[in-house]
């Protein structure tokens, strides 16, 4: 499971998920990809889940890209605890993604296949996604949305 | 055949825009080396299925609106908003076509290699563009690289491999040497072994510290 190797801090803040991911809102690598639609906190523990999914439907051959990192750890508080004492203990770790991420990419593959894969990965995710591919403009198509 | 696009003066400018957006129209701006720069703005439509022609490697004859003569520009920057893959704003740079220019020009595989079709590898395309020089009625639209002599694992090509057309040369900052594309080994899937085996304990990700 994806998890930093030497945090800098133990807990941070919340942060923000408003507007859109401008970068690594592309495909960099691979001719497919899944794209978020929605912001969410992603646990590594879904990123994974995705992963799998992804890895086990291709089986042999095909390459996967993993274009987030859960590098933001966040706690918790225990169960039936009042209010204050101050911050809870760190829980996990998740990724913080803006809509138009592109979360993963593959290659290698034929492009019915990387669908169904991603389709797979996407019912892991606790947001909306859609699959991209990449098709240079000019050399016979155009970079869609399926 | 040239492609051509009709395209007005923007008098719209900075925020405002977005109200140009919703009502279907896309706005631009025109550059060029000695050129004045303008506003333009067009119909979105129409952009959109020039774009899918053009691509970034491709000349195209602009007819502002008011003026007499054609400008020949090429689609140099395409802004996209990531939520809704629309097109946001165009750059078009306006050449001089006795002057050369550099241009990303977009590299299209041919063929099939052997050791994908012996399952011995996955091709692996590193490079997608390639940066050129050369006059703009030279630009290549794409420059194609054949694969059908890709036979093992970690064959590949590279770039002072590629066969540019007269008059095109490959940028002077790029290294010849760099990989376009190769044969990667085939993934065996390390988690169709695991799933195998019998489970032993679940990896669990500890909670952050330090």
């Amino acid at each position: 499971m994806l998890i930093p190797k030497r945090p800098r801090h133990r807990k941070v803040h919340r942060g923000d998920r408003r507007g859109a991911a401008h970068r690594g809102s592309t495909l960099a690598f691979g001719p497919y990809g899944l794209q978020a639609l929605e912001p969410c906190w992603m646990t590594n523990r879904q990123i994974e889940a995705a992963r799998r999914a992804m890895t086990r439907h291709v089986r042999r051959g095909g390459k996967i890209w993993i274009r987030l990192f859960p590098d933001h750890p966040f706690t918790k508080k225990p169960a039936e605890t009042r209010m204050g004492s101050g911050k809870g203990s760190p829980e996990g770790w998740v990724a913080v993604v803006l809509p138009g991420r592109v979360l993963f990419e593959m290659d290698g593959v034929p492009e019915s296949t990387a669908q169904a894969a991603m389709r797979l990965a996407a019912h892991k995710l606790p947001i909306k996604t859609r699959f991209v591919s990449r098709v240079e403009p000019g050399t016979g198509a155009e970079e869609g949305t399926a | 055949m040239d492609l051509a696009l009709d395209v007005e003066p923007r008098t719209v400018m900075g925020p405002h825009v977005a109200d140009l957006r919703r009502a279907g129209t896309i706005p631009a701006v025109l550059y060029g080396h000695r050129v004045e720069p303008c506003a333009l703005q067009m119909s979105r439509r129409t952009f959109d299925r020039l774009y899918q022609r053009a691509g970034r490697a491709r000349l195209v004859q602009i007819q502002v609106a008011g003026e007499r003569r054609r400008r020949p520009v090429l689609i140099r920057e395409v802004q996209v908003d990531p939520r809704s893959a629309r097109v946001l704003h165009v750059d078009f740079f306006e050449v001089d076509l006795a002057e050369r220019l550099t241009v990303n020009v977009p590299v299209v595989l041919t063929g099939e290699s052997p050791a994908v079709r012996l399952n011995l590898g996955e091709l692996l395309q590193v490079m997608h563009a390639v940066s050129v020089t050369c006059l703009p009625g030279a630009i290549p639209a794409r420059l194609e690289v054949d694969v059908s002599h890709l036979a093992a694992v970690d064959d590949g090509v590279r770039l002072q491999e590629l066969g540019l057309p007269e008059g095109v040369e490959l940028l002077g900052t790029v290294d010849a040497e760099e990989l376009i594309v190769k044969v990667a080994a085939s993934r065996v899937s390390a988690e169709l072994e695991e799933e195998a085996a019998p489970a032993g304990v679940p990896a669990e990700a500890s909670p952050p510290t330090a």
